[in-house]
């Protein structure tokens, strides 16, 4: 390209690095610029003040729903007309601003592409319920985008039905880095005194159901040389601590180092994903990258990206469920290794990093030469 | 070995009172006789008359049959048995439990004719608390005072042999000897038979259809898995419960083919089988699943009796509390994932042929006959 290619990137960004969506905007930001594009990132993070970022002002009320004082709006128009950037880039769901947005780039004459990561469950349950009317208010706001990023044919499918036009609607998952998350050496085994490790990898809240994970867990009664690892912190936390006393289960709480989690995936030989509602867990792509046997509900896009390479968990059989996969496992070590080899065999050729920028960069290239503006960087 | 070493072996003939029982009588009895162990076998398959063939290596004993596997002896049936083992100069009566009503007097017999007696016994059971595991629990106190008057008795598994030992049957007389299959022929081979029922993906149930196996709840969860075109789960056997089943189920997917009295084609179904199922609620050692083992179809069985023992780490062993959940899941798991198929038809077969060959069974047993004959 000649001109470098400006991105405004609206994100997510904290020093506690475990959760997905934040991943995803460090992931990505990290690998458009590698490929030369120019990223400005903007987030509500006071903590990262750099020259490649901005922070907005924000009333967090969780670390997904962001209050932006209405002079917010303001301030992020002044400064994308200032940053001169050929496209603005949102991880949905970003703050109150949200809703703003497509006004605002019309205004400017500047594209906007949404990520759109709220989980979803297309079964009846509270939880779909939930994310079902966050779909419904969303679907205006991105029938106004100029392309929408989803992570699979159903969740397309689910906001066609909405009303948002299929022509904006781009099917690309989430990918994950391959070269750094892939099978190798670990010594977590010996850190945790155990001869087989099992992982969660994630928040602990109640809708991704890690108490039915345990509860099975117990009730196949592994070996004491079997050990269930949780990483992630959450609300729920300490009440599982308290309710689940066993020396077959850690709480790690959250890991920060990225490279401690890779060591603990490495070392893992099952990965757990019990979730009620998910959108493409880049924490599960992150495990089957590392060549780690895979156990994820048939929630979101979960199953589909794992379906034929791990074991794909009915959530409304979950406990049953999850109780014969988890014996299954524990009984017969060799199912780890063959479900490992698959799992990274399926990472490699759908969930690679790089196959994800490749498409979000073709998405980026017919959006910037849709809108020939001067100035703009030609590519 | 000793030469000669003369046996009277009391057990099941044919399939119809036996089911599992009768097989290992049979195979066994082959077995021995190869080997040189002069075996006669006294069972039950006369029209309730007495009387034995000329070679003597066979004594039908009258019986009153009063439901399956339970037999009622008539008192000219005890004389006949008390005639022929003193006329014969046995060096020791293996009795294959439960036989008849004469299982309680045998003890006592044998000690008054100085000949030991050795006892397999196969009553299942479940050591968990259930309705089945109470009735079995029954059983098993019923018959501990006649164990323990027996020189020898062979359980399946180490938690039967705890169960015989709290029970009262004095530890050192329980010897733990697995049933063992004939490996060379219950062995891999082409899956033809799959296209006799037009299934590209085949799932068996063999064995007696009766209330203690479960059949209901294994048809309920593979219907409720809505099972792909072409999946088929065929029920082979006969029993109470049959008719039953048959009108209930009348699913297209779902296949009665009654009892298969001919062994080859026995063996050309479970070779066709992709994963064999045995959901029941007791069980000794599941001859049946150790055939299917042998045969190299994934098996999925119920924590039973000492199956769950035998199946751990080469299969899907069931909790079966939480039977039809479970049941499920493990269809999902196999119907989903064709590659687990191939993988636990590899461990079953490996585990079968490591651990519960006929050769291993019968070198076992030969060896008890040596000690307990001295």
């Amino acid at each position: 390209m000649s001109t470098p290619l400006r991105v405004a990137w609206l994100g997510h960004r904290a020093a506690k690095g475990g959760d997905g969506i934040i991943t995803y905007s460090r992931e990505i930001t990290a690998g458009l610029r590698a490929r030369g594009v120019e990223v400005v990132f903007f987030h509500h993070a006071p903590e990262f003040q750099d020259e490649q970022s901005i922070a907005l002002d924000a009333v967090k009320l969780s670390h997904r729903f962001v209050l932006s004082p209405p002079r917010n709006r303001r301030l992020l128009e002044a400064e994308l007309r200032a940053q001169a950037v050929d496209l603005v880039h949102v991880s949905f769901s970003f703050s109150t601003l949200d809703f703003n947005l497509p006004d605002v780039c019309r205004s400017l004459e500047i594209p906007l592409v949404a990520t759109f990561h709220v989980p979803f469950d297309t079964r009846l349950g509270l939880w779909p319920r939930v994310s079902r009317t966050l779909y419904r208010i969303y679907a205006q706001v991105l029938s106004g985008c100029d392309a929408v990023i989803v992570f699979s044919e159903v969740q397309k499918g689910m906001l066609a039905d909405l009303g948002v036009p299929s022509t904006v609607l781009h099917v690309l998952p989430n990918g994950v880095d391959v070269d750094k998350y892939r099978p190798g050496p670990s010594g977590s085994r010996e850190r945790f005194g155990a001869d087989r490790l099992f992982t969660y990898l994630g928040r602990l809240d109640p809708e991704k159901n890690v108490d039915h994970l345990l509860a099975a867990f117990l009730d196949v009664n592994p070996p004491a040389s079997l050990k269930l690892v949780l990483v992630g912190g959450g609300s729920e936390r300490r009440r599982l601590e308290r309710r689940f006393d066993d020396r077959r289960i850690v709480f790690t709480g959250t890991v920060t180092d990225e490279r401690e989690r890779i060591a603990i995936l490495r070392a893992a030989d099952a990965f757990f994903l019990p979730s009620s509602i998910e959108g493409l867990s880049l924490a599960m792509l992150e495990a089957m990258a590392c060549g780690v046997a895979t156990v994820a509900t048939d929630v979101g896009s979960d199953g589909d990206a794992l379906r034929g390479a791990g074991f794909v968990i009915d959530p409304d059989h979950l406990d049953a469920e999850l109780r014969a996969a988890l014996r299954l496992l524990v009984d017969v070590p060799s199912v780890c290794r063959d479900l490992g080899r698959l799992a990274r065999e399926r990472a490699v050729e759908r969930y690679s990093l790089s196959r994800n920028l490749d498409g979000l960069l073709g998405v980026y290239r017919a959006l910037v030469n849709r809108y020939p503006m001067p100035g703009t960087a030609s590519m | 070995m000793k030469d000669g070493l003369r046996v009277a072996w009391l057990g099941h003939q044919t399939a119809a009172l036996g089911g599992g029982m009768a097989t290992y009588s049979n195979e066994t009895i082959a077995r021995l006789r190869q080997r040189g162990v002069r075996v006669t076998f006294f069972h039950h398959e006369g029209k309730g008359k007495t009387r034995s063939d000329p070679a003597d290596d066979e004594v039908e004993l009258a019986a009153v049959p009063i439901m399956r596997s339970l037999v009622l002896s008539p008192p000219n049936a005890r004389r006949a048995l008390v005639e022929k083992l003193e006329g014969h100069a046995f060096d020791l009566v293996h009795a294959s439990f439960w036989f008849s009503s004469l299982d309680f007097d045998l003890p006592r017999l044998c000690r008054r004719l100085g000949v030991p007696l050795l006892a397999t016994f196969h009553v299942a059971f479940d050591a968990r608390l259930s309705l089945w595991g109470g009735l079995t629990g029954a059983a098993y106190r019923l018959y501990a005072p006649a164990l323990a008057e027996c020189d020898r008795v062979i359980v399946f598994g180490s938690n039967q042999r705890d169960l015989l030992a709290g029970l009262g049957v004095p530890k050192e007389k329980l010897s733990v000897l697995p049933n063992g299959v004939d490996v060379d022929k219950y062995s891999p081979g082409p899956p033809d038979w799959k296209r006799k029922v037009e299934a590209d993906r085949l799932f068996v149930y063999l064995g007696r259809l009766d209330a203690e196996k479960n059949v209901d709840d294994l048809l309920d969860a593979f219907l409720d898995v809505r099972p792909p075109p072409r999946t088929r789960l065929v029920v082979v056997g006969a029993g109470t419960e049959r008719r039953r089943l048959a009108r209930r189920y009348k699913d297209p997917a779902i296949l009665f083919t009654g009892h298969v009295t001919d062994e080859a084609e026995r063996i050309a179904i479970l070779r066709a089988a992709d994963a064999f199922f045995l959901p029941s609620s007791v069980e000794g050692l599941s001859l049946a699943m150790l055939e299917a083992m042998g045969c190299g179809a994934a098996t999925v069985a119920t924590d039973v009796g000492a199956d769950g023992d035998a199946l751990r780490g080469a299969g899907i062993v069931l909790d079966p509390g939480e039977l039809r959940a479970e049941l499920r899941a493990a269809f999902r798991l196999l119907i989903e994932n064709p590659w687990l198929v191939a993988h636990l038809a590899e461990a079953a077969r490996r585990r079968a042929a490591e651990r519960y060959s006929l050769v291993r069974n019968v070198d076992g047993l030969v060896q008890l006959y040596e000690e307990l004959a001295r």
